[in-house]
């Protein structure tokens, strides 16, 4: 009889099952304990209208303050509803996982429900949202201590949850467990693989499984928050990583991997390695001939990955790669100390286009010493790699919401050298609407401006552009409530 | 135009093309062509049969399917021509929707294949950036 349910709570991906999970259920059988799984991000998906489930995913993304009242309602009482799993005599623990701040608004909401019902048995939190902090700049409690403070959740895990959960279930103390002071799992390679047999894999668009080969990253570019949830870089060795390929291969019958990590190549000597080893199990067994992996990747120049490393990652499967090259003028790139020349990502391209490696590039429009040139130099890029687009080895291009700025973030810390006063602009929330005096021209409508530019351009030059719909609706949310603030501002001075 | 083939059996090679032909010696297991046109339709013979060479065109690793080359046991057969790189995305975005089933939810078409301007959207933005400036 199940007696330990586990929720994922939107907002993640829908197209697989959730990795947190999964990775997360060895530790409860390992504790003598029968779990169900209830992915409450799918079920969304799955039953709301098209229409609705844009506005809430807008609304979980902080992109739209509020929900419509009557769909708000109707998001209680269907939360309500699949609350009655729970409230079985048998369950004893729910865990439920707040996977990013993107799922903390409706968390809040969960929560404040199933503290209604007649649930009695132990209720745990954990993922990257319980440390995230949706009024950063009124309020330093994190999610998970809000949650905590006002008694809606027994327990929070924060950090990495393989061994907090694990002493929790055992009753003992560890960092990490109700404090946000954890500490970093030094050996990935001591972990359990994650479990996937409690999944209905029919359930998902794209059958694959995911595999974290390391956690944290080698940079610390200065827009990025990683280093809050992973201050060290740590890596799973080759053979490691292999095996779990494998086994899952043949536990479950699935060909496709993604990589969970910030980068798969941060340590390019065991990112080798990896290759070969399933490069060369591939051409030796038919049973794994299929395999094939994704996942997010670091450009380098020449020295430092030489074209052997993209000949492997060919003949080992890979099937496409997230690059975050963020902008193409190499002086924005160095502001944000991403570490790489223009020459190396036409080096990148050409070794991709040789081996025939498909890449998603994540842009970032507006970062606070973008000026016109550097723009231009994103326009002028569009153009002359298109071939690349058309060729699809620039599989996609992602411009995203234009650059916004996360709490505690290297940017945010220095925001007084950039002369960014995150409050001064504060029409909008407080991530998207800063303005740096150094740079005053640069102000959100611009960098609007300049998104829509490069959208356009990429769309008449043939790139394909993921997820266009949702980020121009959240770019029009932002706009609205802009006007709408400004408008409210300007009838508050007429007033007074 | 270079073409290249590369198999770890590769013995021979010639290529065919505007009545053409040319061998090209095989070194490291590849053959390299250049050409100074750009052929409608190009046949590579190769030795032994019935393998299947990798294949690159300017250094862009081919992909059979988009490219529409056929392959017999003895030779692959390229439509080439002027708008073969157009053809080859035409070929890719149509693939890439296909791969989603009949009547694919849009939010998914969104997602993978990404070929959407948003007219409506692009035109509301604007309008807002114009009203924006013109309050400010």
């Amino acid at each position: 009889m199940k007696n330990a349910i586990l929720i994922n709570l939107p907002l993640t991906e829908t197209l697989y099952p959730s990795a947190s999970l999964a990775s997360i259920i060895p530790i409860f059988k390992s504790n003598n304990y029968q779990v169900e799984v209830i992915d409450l991000n799918l079920e969304l998906a799955e039953e709301f209208l098209t229409e609705e489930v844009d506005k809430i995913y807008s609304w979980c993304e902080l992109t739209l303050d509020n929900l419509e009242f009557d769909l708000e309602i109707k998001l209680s009482q269907w939360l309500e509803h699949k609350m009655q799993y729970i409230l079985d005599d048998s369950i004893n623990v729910l865990a439920v996982s707040v996977f990013s701040i993107y799922s903390v608004k409706i968390s809040k909401l969960f929560f404040k429900l199933l503290k209604n019902t007649k649930f009695t048995g132990l209720i745990i939190v954990g993922g990257n949202g319980v440390s995230s902090n949706l009024n950063s700049t009124t309020n330093n409690k994190s999610h998970g201590e809000d949650l905590l403070q006002n008694e809606l959740v027994d327990h929070v895990i924060f950090g990495e949850g393989e061994q907090s959960l694990n002493c929790l279930l055992q009753g003992e103390q560890h960092p990490g467990i109700d404090v946000n002071t954890p500490i970093q799992i030094e050996n990935l390679d001591t972990l359990p693989k994650p479990d996937y047999t409690d999944f209905d894999f029919d359930r998902y668009h794209d059958q694959r499984l995911l595999i974290t080969g390391s956690r944290g990253c080698v940079r610390k570019c200065t827009f990025c928050d990683i280093e809050l949830t992973w201050p060290k870089f740590r890596q799973r060795s080759a053979q490691s990583m292999f095996e779990e390929i494998v086994e899952h291969r043949l536990k479950y019958n699935i060909n496709k991997f993604e990589f969970t990590d910030s980068l798969i190549n941060g340590s390019v000597a065991e990112w080798i390695r990896f290759n070969d080893l399933l490069a060369n199990a591939k051409a030796k067994d038919k049973d794994l001939e299929n395999i094939s992996y994704t996942g997010q990747f670091i450009c380098r120049d020449e020295q430092s990955q030489k074209p052997i490393m993209y000949e492997l990652m060919h003949y080992a499967g890979c099937r496409q790669i997230t690059v975050g090259i963020e902008s193409f003028s190499e002086s924005v790139r160095n502001d944000m100390k991403k570490k790489f020349s223009n020459a190396a990502i036409d080096y990148h391209l050409e070794q991709c286009a040789k081996w025939a490696i498909p890449n998603i590039f994540l842009m970032i429009v507006g970062y606070p010493t973008e000026t016109p040139a550097d723009h231009q130099s994103n326009l002028d890029a569009v153009r002359r790699y298109k071939i690349y687009s058309d060729m699809g080895v620039i599989f996609m291009l992602r411009w995203g919401l234009t650059m916004h700025i996360y709490k505690d973030t290297p940017l945010f810390k220095s925001a007084n050298d950039y002369k960014i006063d995150i409050l001064k602009d504060n029409n909008l929330d407080a991530l998207y609407s800063w303005v740096s005096d150094l740079n005053p021209g640069l102000d959100f409508l611009e960098r609007v401006r300049r998104r829509i530019e490069l959208h356009e351009l990429s769309y008449n030059l043939g790139y394909h552009q993921p997820n266009t719909r949702n980020e121009l609706q959240s770019i029009l949310s932002l706009l609205n409530e802009y006007t709408v603030k400004q408008n409210k501002k300007t009838w508050i001075l007429e007033q007074a | 135009m270079i073409i290249k083939i590369f198999h770890t059996e590769l013995r021979n090679a010639e290529i065919q093309f505007d009545d053409k032909n040319e061998k090209s010696e095989i070194k490291e297991s590849s053959a390299t062509w250049t050409l100074l046109c750009i052929p409608k339709l190009v046949e590579i013979q190769f030795q032994p049969f019935g393998i299947t060479p990798k294949l690159w065109i300017d250094n862009f690793l081919i992909n059979f399917w988009l490219a529409d080359v056929q392959q017999q046991d003895h030779k692959i057969i390229i439509p080439i021509g002027n708008n073969f790189f157009e053809k080859y995305r035409a070929r890719d975005g149509q693939g890439r929707l296909q791969s989603l089933g009949l009547n694919p939810d849009p939010i998914l078409v969104d997602k993978i294949v990404g070929r959407n301007f948003h007219q409506q959207l692009v035109d509301e933005i604007k309008l807002k950036l114009d009203e924006k400036r013109h309050f400010n």
